[in-house]
């Protein structure tokens, strides 16, 4: 239905969260109560074209997950992000801190008994390897999602989160990364990166000697270059030269900033894209925007990466009334 | 040659600037110091090119340029004595709240005066686009003279776990944790205040603290801090104010004014040029710590520094005088 590309639903509204304003989150988590309507949502989206789920690892999305699974409505191709650093960072300021949080995780590895998980956790805490550790609670992630989703659901990637892939591509933690590719192939899962400095992060895989080839990158793309780091520019030169990789665009429409045509043009501007995950909190929202997106996936307009759309201007966004625009 | 920084305390604020201080160019984070044992541990496996220490003493002797303070607030000063009294680093970042009271405050602003070089504290909202555009538009008379300010601080923190929750002690309390920030952005645009009084009405309808306040150029100002408002999943700080000619709100989104007579005009951050080399969390807080270094590097006075901390520490101190203890 999108040739090739992938048409995710995102999970974001699903949490109240929206990077345009927080009033806009709120709203939406008023509006967005149980996993019934959620699941509702997602399932809404994929007949619409959507053919791919990425979200985050939690309560949340687990339930989603089950109850879709129960429905037989599973889309084809889940894409989970861990860890939930929400939860992890309410966790650190509740309990304490960093020793807090590696208590907490630790009981529910123990709970979850997983014991390859345990068997890992408890050879990283006595030798004190960060690696062990962090394979120990992969496994746990991974396993909580095939119990939620089945045994043999469609995860086709797990990724790392966003904070956490930036934050350890910041402190050059190249063990992180070859890690976390190593943990997850050994779990029969693809590996993927969740990141807002998509050059930097592969600059640096490369000259780590970590493959980019079979990974899959989630990062932002749009025609606003929001959240694009550094640059819009930079973004998509890298795109231009990531062979082999999936790259999946999320905040195509910079968060509600840009209106569905114009993030539609941008997408199918951009060829090299393999896919677009986008958040939507209704029913109605998800046929009439991934209606739009399939469309543009399908189109393939061969705009030449670094230029984008020709001749593009923004206008107001498309989910509330601005009457004046930035200078 | 790097400029060698340490950071004192490894929680969720040691560990973003050492990510952020990682990116920028000329910068070295060459050691952490960490009470807990196991951070230590598994940091230092994490991190081998950084050196561990249990004691800011240890320090001494590692030839640091700077240091940052990324402790509970209560034992900035200890800390801040012993760095710069030991002549430990001579420039000094401390994250906001700078103490745990107008008098701690008071002793950092003396002994920063005392050994020279340049001290920063961590209000990022200042290097928020939307604040600053705010401020400049205000200063523009986008809204004629200004009348009153009202300002807020909300999160939903201790939604659950209440405001009396040891962690919430541990932090200083609301209003000195999140409250601070929104006390700061009130000095920053409108000047020093002269009066602190409690609020006549509307702290029930906020669930937290309502204070009114006079500035020395005698602006009436409002301030309500909540950090128990479930509805705000992330803390959000912000502002209305009125002038003789409109309205002007800004919060870390979005700036909006509405003149008198009708045409509202909305800035997001979006269009704001709110790119930054490294994205972490909010690009703010790249702003922030490329400015400190900046300054070491160039000389001058950064902002805000220990003065302006000092000034946000007295007036909380007067607003606890003369609110009830119930945040």
């Amino acid at each position: 239905m999108t040739g090739d590309r992938l048409l995710l639903i995102g999970d974001n509204p699903f949490h109240g969260v929206s990077h345009l304003s927080q009033a806009r989150a709120r709203s939406r988590q008023a509006g967005i109560t149980t996993p019934a309507r959620t699941s509702g949502v997602v399932a809404a989206a994929v007949e619409s074209g959507a053919n791919g789920f990425l979200f985050s690892v939690n309560e949340t999305t687990l339930t989603i997950l089950a109850t879709l699974r129960q429905t037989q409505q599973l889309p084809v191709g889940l894409y989970a992000i861990v860890p939930y650093s929400y939860e992890y960072v309410r966790s650190a300021i509740a309990l304490g801190g960093i020793q807090g949080v590696a208590r907490k995780v630790g009981r529910e590895i123990v709970l979850a008994g997983n014991w390859r998980a345990l068997l890992d956790g408890a050879r990283g805490t006595v030798t004190g390897n960060p690696q062990a550790l962090l394979r120990a609670y992969l496994t746990y992630e991974v396993g909580r999602l095939r119990a939620a989703a089945g045994s043999k659901a469609p995860v086709a990637s797990v990724l790392l989160h966003e904070v956490v892939t930036d934050m350890a591509l910041a402190l050059e933690m190249d063990w992180v990364f070859k890690a976390f590719v190593r943990s997850l192939r050994a779990l029969g899962v693809m590996p993927g990166f969740d990141t807002r400095n998509l050059p930097t992060l592969v600059r640096r895989l490369r000259a780590w000697g970590v493959e980019t080839r079979g990974l899959v990158f989630a990062a932002p793309f749009n025609a606003a270059g929001f959240q694009m780091s550094p640059s819009r520019e930079a973004c998509e030169q890298t795109l231009a030269d990531l062979p082999g990789a999936t790259v999946i665009a999320f905040s195509v429409l910079a968060a509600g900033y840009l209106s569905l045509p114009e993030a539609a043009e941008y997408v199918a501007g951009m060829p090299r894209l393999d896919g677009v995950a986008i958040g939507v909190s209704t029913t109605e929202q998800a046929r009439s925007t991934f209606a739009v997106f399939r469309d543009a996936l399908r189109r393939r307009v061969g705009h030449p990466a670094g230029s984008g759309p020709p001749g593009h201007e923004l206008v107001p966004g498309n989910y509330e009334a601005v009457g004046g625009r930035s200078s | 040659m790097a400029l060698t920084v340490g950071i004192v305390g490894l929680g969720k604020m040691g560990f973003l600037h050492a990510s952020l201080l990682s990116t920028l160019p000329g910068v070295e984070v060459r050691a952490v110091c960490e009470p807990q044992g196991s951070v230590r541990r598994f940091g230092g496996k994490m991190l081998p090119a950084i050196r561990f220490v249990r004691t800011v003493g240890e320090l001494k002797g590692l030839d640091l340029d700077a240091v940052y303070v990324t402790t509970p607030p209560q034992s900035h000063a200890a800390v801040v004595r012993t760095v710069l009294g030991g002549g430990i680093a001579a420039h000094l970042f401390v994250e906001k709240p700078l103490a745990g009271s107008a008098r701690e405050g008071e002793e950092m602003v003396a002994l920063a005066r005392a050994h020279g070089g340049v001290t920063m504290v961590g209000y990022q909202k200042r290097f928020a686009v939307t604040f600053r555009k705010a401020r400049d538009l205000l200063r523009d008379g986008a809204v004629g003279e200004v009348r009153s300010a009202d300002a807020y601080a909300y999160s939903s923190d201790f939604a659950q776990a209440g405001a009396h929750h040891p962690q919430a002690r541990a932090r200083g309390g609301v209003l000195r944790d999140l409250g601070c920030h929104a006390v700061d952005l009130l000095l920053w645009f409108f000047g020093d205040v002269d009066e602190v009084s409690r609020a006549a009405e509307g702290a029930a309808e906020t669930g937290g603290i309502l204070a009114a306040l006079t500035t020395t150029s005698g602006l009436s100002c409002t301030l309500s801090v909540s950090a128990s408002r479930a509805e705000y999943r992330l803390p959000e700080v912000g502002m209305t104010v009125t002038g003789s000619r409109g309205r002007l709100s800004v919060n870390g989104d979005r700036v909006e004014v509405e003149p008198q007579g009708g045409g509202r005009v909305v800035w997001h951050r979006h269009g704001l040029h709110d790119h930054v080399a490294f994205l972490l969390a909010e690009p703010e807080y790249h702003r922030e710590d490329e400015h400190f270094i900046q300054t070491i590097c160039s000389g001058g006075r950064a902002s805000p520094d220990v003065e302006d901390g000092a000034r946000v520490e007295a007036v909380i101190d007067r607003m606890e005088d003369v609110l009830p203890k119930t945040a």
